[in-house]
């Protein structure tokens, strides 16, 4: 693929949005897949179940759907552990006791304000109706709702008889929120529980039910249960070949619901959250950081303050960080936003020069936001949200330096996050991006012995100089060398991610290389490395990768090869148009089919 | 963790609770009021923080002993001087403390290369070989908390409680918790004192009590839908949704539990969070309470990283300006013994407020065992010379009141500032001493052996007659 090819097609796949872009790679080939054909089924047996458990973001959304409802309280659950980035690796998400103590907790209090509230049930004994009668009424309706399947009436019985003891106890709503409360903590609601469908058991393989598969569709494309449509299609077997599929996966991705969802994988593959890791020092940084008011105030209290006054600054310096971070977060939303959303394209999140800036980020980006369109942008109602003194923040659609930044490792939240109070940390910078841009995982440092004398002061005088003195151990050099080399070219961005020509007073070397991928060889700086990687067949490969994890919820395994291989091909060919590669995935045998002895007790 | 509903005071909903369950004052019996019908029970408080010692600075050998041979002194006498920097803030509390010198991270040495951090902090509270998950290592076995609440914990209260402050022991890529239920299985920390207050003393749901009290049919509901479910599924998925029944078995019986918790007196929601020594301090608050009130016999508290601002230093990377240098830079061993001051400090703290909650004839303090734990050996990732601290009262079962010195006798040889090709005591003797003074009866923690240099077998089982009384 030629450069000028490469730059030429914006005007093209910016349409993406209106149908199934052809984009200009994939026009270069002589055939294209077609999506008619029934499930390929000779490739793809997963090995390993993911049984996957809602996310808290994902029951919140259940929930408002469920009654109609924007305002119940959020779920409160433990901390998810991440793994290589991702925070719903089944492998990491057992039950703890914690988990379902805090479920019970949770869920009771939403179900509380639900039936209060009161608007989504079809009949209440207030309106004159039979109360045993209208419970019935009510669950033959909820429960495939809530539990995402056609019921049996059976189950619809079996919590109907819970539900007509308790109300003879404790009265209509006392024993509605005691039957919600089943519904909600039973593994149907709780957890995407497949059996496939015997009846396409097929070389080892099972076809997933329609209504499983609009689960796995609307789990992903929405972070919530699916709607009305999507049952529609489920109840009416219209989810079976790859093109239903892809039709509904395209209807939902132009849904505006889609947005938070696919934000929210760009935001854990690429690290939105070192945003809060943000932690300049204001001796090392005040000279951007600080405005010409509060320059001369924290100087004169320096200097001549009292110790009450002194520690008052520090709690000033507190809100300025959690402003900064703030600011990080919006800017990396806003950007992934107008890119995935415009272009969809992996190289423009690498190499894009449109800026999102505060008024404070703005001079550690030497831009000016006069004039410029504003967006006031609040953090999402979550967990983080208490960590924000203020959730809202004014931010400015900005074009950034052309030779300074380009895309989200140009950005704060990045360049910011991998570094220490007063100096950027290249280690930090290239592990991190070595992980997640090239899927190349970094040893650990050899053998016990950390380099004696690395630190030895007074031996150099940049920043760069210091880190390198890691290279100079032979034992240490090999690795040092690929994640150095990656990370050295961000040394123009200080540990607050503002632009620096000179660090110490010495002029910045922000030289690098790039080794181990397809696109080795020195760079000159990050801008010079960012607009090459964008052009990395490893970098789309990876990204392929990145979001089959995210997707699948485990990690790809060697018999699923031919799958992601096929994926990776074809999200090449199409310039790298993300969308596009969420509508592949959706459509790919991997996620319409389960092993069979993945299907359940025989 | 921040959705609150508006809390109400527990007292005024335990008297609800009660009364809807037909209780009245002058009938009320229930097994759990309080201690007077009852054995006091022992509790356990594992204090894990980060990096590790400047060994040189955490030794105390006042009486210039030697070190190649074991001894123990009585350190209740001591001047304050006679402390280590690192252990000089335990002076005041030495009667109740015993510091155990002269112990190894065998088996962490012996588990591979690399990942020190990770894998050191894998190993600390679990002496077993690491679990790798996705590249990074992971506690490959229950950690001693777990090993103690599994014998000591009751059924119808919180089985264990895990704490951290500023995020604990989690880096980058490994977040989370250094504590395990099993192999790789992470248990979540509470960060936020004001949630600990909620799930510890804020009421069920806010929901009138009529529901609480059908809360145990609704979860055995719940628990008979997971088992037909689980039914259907293949192996694996049942076996994940039976984890899951399990823990729903026990919650149902934990929801009356906690609700009948006797409680002298309630502890005030804590009022902010996000300052490193306010959460320790609210954090131990709380627990001591929960302890008092036999909410809970286990509970750990994970501590984040120090930053060197927190100990009067020059900003910049504590791990890289200071921590690996402790043996060849004066600053950063400095800097190393005043981190582990602070926490030793700490550890004061925890004392100070366990002892001033009555119990019994005594205090709390009389009938816990506090056990403190650092990621690494040595800050210069070593993993020899593991600085390990018990502490307690009375009925600790354990010699307290000493610093207890062990000379490095194992058969394994280990990176070292002063090269050596023997390490001390595999730090899993330790463990197995904390659950046995718990009276938790095993024998091993961890490992059984690891193969010494020489041809021998290298004991790691047996509690530490040393120690243990």
């Amino acid at each position: 693929m030629t450069t000028a090819l490469h730059h030429n097609k914006v005007a093209l796949i910016s349409i993406w949005t209106l149908f199934f872009v052809t984009s200009c790679r994939e026009a270069e080939k002589t055939s294209t897949e077609q999506t008619t054909a029934p499930v390929s089924t000779s490739n793809v047996i997963p090995e390993v179940p993911a049984l996957h458990r809602l996310t808290a973001k994902q029951i919140d959304n259940s929930l408002s759907d469920l009654f109609q409802n924007e305002d119940l309280p959020l779920v409160s659950l433990p901390q998810e552990i991440p793994m290589a980035g991702f925070s719903n690796q089944a492998i990491m998400r057992d039950a703890t006791p914690f988990l379902v103590e805090s479920l019970q907790r949770s869920l009771s209090a939403a179900i509380e304000v639900a039936v209060d509230d009161g608007s989504w049930m079809t009949c209440h004994p207030a309106e004159g109706d039979d109360a045993v009668q209208c419970g019935k009424e009510i669950f033959t309706t909820f429960l495939p709702l809530a539990w995402r399947r056609p019921t049996t009436t059976t189950e619809v019985d079996w919590i109907h008889t819970a539900f007509s003891t308790w109300y003879t106890d404790v009265g209509f709503d006392a024993a509605m929120q005691l039957s919600l409360s089943v519904i909600l903590q039973s593994p149907d609601f709780l957890y995407l529980t497949e059996l496939g469908d015997p009846n396409t058991e097929n070389n080892g393989v099972r076809q997933l039910s329609d209504w499983e598969i609009a689960s796995r569709l609307s789990y992903l494309l929405w972070d919530t249960m699916p709607d009305d449509e999507l049952f529609a299609a489920a109840s009416s077997k219209q989810l079976r070949t790859p093109s239903q599929v892809q039709s509904q996966a395209m209807r939902m991705i132009r849904d505006q619901k889609s947005r938070p969802a696919i934000i929210e994988f760009h935001r854990q593959w690429l690290g939105a959250s070192y945003a809060t890791e943000v932690d300049p020092d204001y001796t090392a940084m005040s000279e951007v950081v600080l405005d010409s008011g509060e320059k001369e105030y924290f100087t004169y209290i320096l200097s001549e303050g009292t110790l009450q006054e002194i520690i008052e600054l520090d709690e000033y310096w507190g809100v300025i960080k959690r402003e900064i971070m703030l600011a990080y977060e919006a800017e990396f939303t806003l950007f992934a936003n107008h890119i995935i959303f415009g272009t969809g394209q992996l190289d423009q999140l690498l190499t894009s020069r449109t800026g999102f800036v505060s008024e404070r980020t703005a001079r550690f980006y030497g831009v000016s936001t006069e004039d410029m369109p504003s967006y006031n942008y609040v953090y999402p109602a979550d967990a983080a949200n208490a960590f924000y003194d203020n959730p809202e923040i004014t931010m400015y659609q900005v074009q950034l330096p052309t030779e300074q930044r380009a895309g989200i490792f140009t950005q704060g939240a990045f360049l910011g996050g991998h570094s220490h109070p007063n100096q950027p940390s290249p280690v930090l910078r290239g592990v991190f991006l070595r992980e997640r841009l090239l899927c190349l995982t970094s040893p650990a440092p050899p053998g016990d012995i950390p380099a004696l004398g690395e630190l030895t002061p007074g031996s150099w005088t940049t920043n760069r100089e210091r880190f390198a003195q890691h290279t100079q151990d032979p034992n240490c050099a090999a690795c040092h060398t690929a994640i150095d080399g990656v990370g050295f070219p961000f040394e123009n961005y200080d540990a607050v991610g503002a632009w620096r020509d000179r660090d110490n007073g010495a002029p910045v070397d922000a030289s690098g290389e790039i080794v181990y991928t397809d696109v080795d060889g020195p760079v000159s700086n990050a801008v010079d490395m960012l607009e090459i990687l964008a052009d990395s067949r490893q970098v789309h490969d990876c990204a392929v990768q990145q979001l089959y994890r995210y997707a699948m919820h485990r990690s790809p395994t060697s018999v699923e090869t031919d799958t992601l291989t096929q994926l990776q091909d074809e999200f090449w060919a199409d310039d790298g148009i993300i969308p596009n590669l969420f509508v592949r995935l959706v459509t790919s045998p991997a996620f319409l089919t389960i092993p069979a002895q993945n299907g359940g007790a025989q | 963790m921040t959705h609150r509903k508006n809390p109400s005071n527990l007292q005024m909903n335990r008297r609800a609770f009660l009364s809807a369950m037909g209780l009245t004052t002058g009938s009320l019996f229930l097994p759990s009021l309080g201690h007077a019908q009852e054995a006091i029970p022992k509790r356990f408080l594992l204090f894990f923080t980060a990096q590790g010692c400047a060994p040189h600075r955490w030794i105390c050998n006042p009486a210039s002993k030697p070190m190649d041979s074991d001894w123990s002194m009585d350190w209740t006498s001591w001047a304050e001087n006679d402390f280590s920097d690192s252990l000089k803030p335990l002076h005041p509390w030495a009667a109740n403390c015993a510091a155990v010198g002269g112990m190894g991270l065998v088996s962490c040495a012996n588990d591979g290369s690399g990942f020190h951090h990770e894998r050191a902090k894998a190993h600390g509270p679990t002496g077993a070989d690491a679990k790798w998950i996705g590249g990074m290592p992971y506690g490959g076995d229950l950690s001693v908390d777990q090993i103690i609440a599994n014998h000591i914990s009751r059924a119808d209260r919180y089985r264990s409680i895990e704490c951290s402050v500023d995020g604990g022991l989690a880096y980058d890529g490994q977040g989370g918790s250094a504590l395990f239920r099993g192999p790789g299985q992470l248990l979540p920390t509470i960060d936020s004192p004001i949630d600990l207050w909620q799930r510890l003393f804020a009421p069920q749901t806010g929901s009138v009590d009529p529901l609480l009290l059908r809360q145990s049919s609704v979860l055995d509901m719940v628990a008979q839908r997971y088992t037909t479910r689980a039914q259907q599924l293949s192996v694996a998925d049942r076996q994940k949704l039976m984890a899951h029944q399990d823990l729903i078995r026990d919650l149902e019986q934990r929801l009356v539990g906690t609700n009948t918790a006797q409680c002298a007196s309630l502890p005030a929601e804590p009022s902010n969070t996000g300052n490193y020594e306010t959460d320790f301090e609210n954090h131990v608050q709380l627990l001591a309470a929960a302890f008092s009130c036999d909410l809970t016999r286990v509970a750990s508290i994970q501590m984040g990283q120090l930053t060197p601002s927190q100990l009067g230093l020059p900003a910049g990377s504590m791990h890289d300006r200071y921590a690996h240098g402790i043996f060849y830079d004066i600053d950063a061993e400095n800097a190393m013994a005043a981190y582990m001051a602070y926490h030793a400090q700490q550890l004061a703290y925890i004392l100070q407020v366990l002892s001033a909650i009555p119990e019994g004839g005594g205090t709390l303090l009389d009938n816990t065992v506090v056990l403190w734990i650092t990621e690494l050996a040595d800050s210069w990732h070593g993993m020899d010379n593991y600085p390990m601290v018990v502490a307690g009262g009375t009925n600790s079962g354990l010699k307290l009141g000493h610093y207890i010195h062990h000379a490095a006798t194992t058969p394994f040889e280990t990176p070292k500032h002063i090269a050596s090709p023997y390490m001390g005591l595999p730090h899993n003797r330790m463990l197995v001493t904390a659950c046995q003074a718990m009276g938790v009866p095993v024998d091993t923690v961890g490992r059984t052996s690891i193969d010494g240099w020489d041809g021998s077998t290298i004991d790691c089982t047996g509690a530490l007659p040393s120690v243990l009384l």
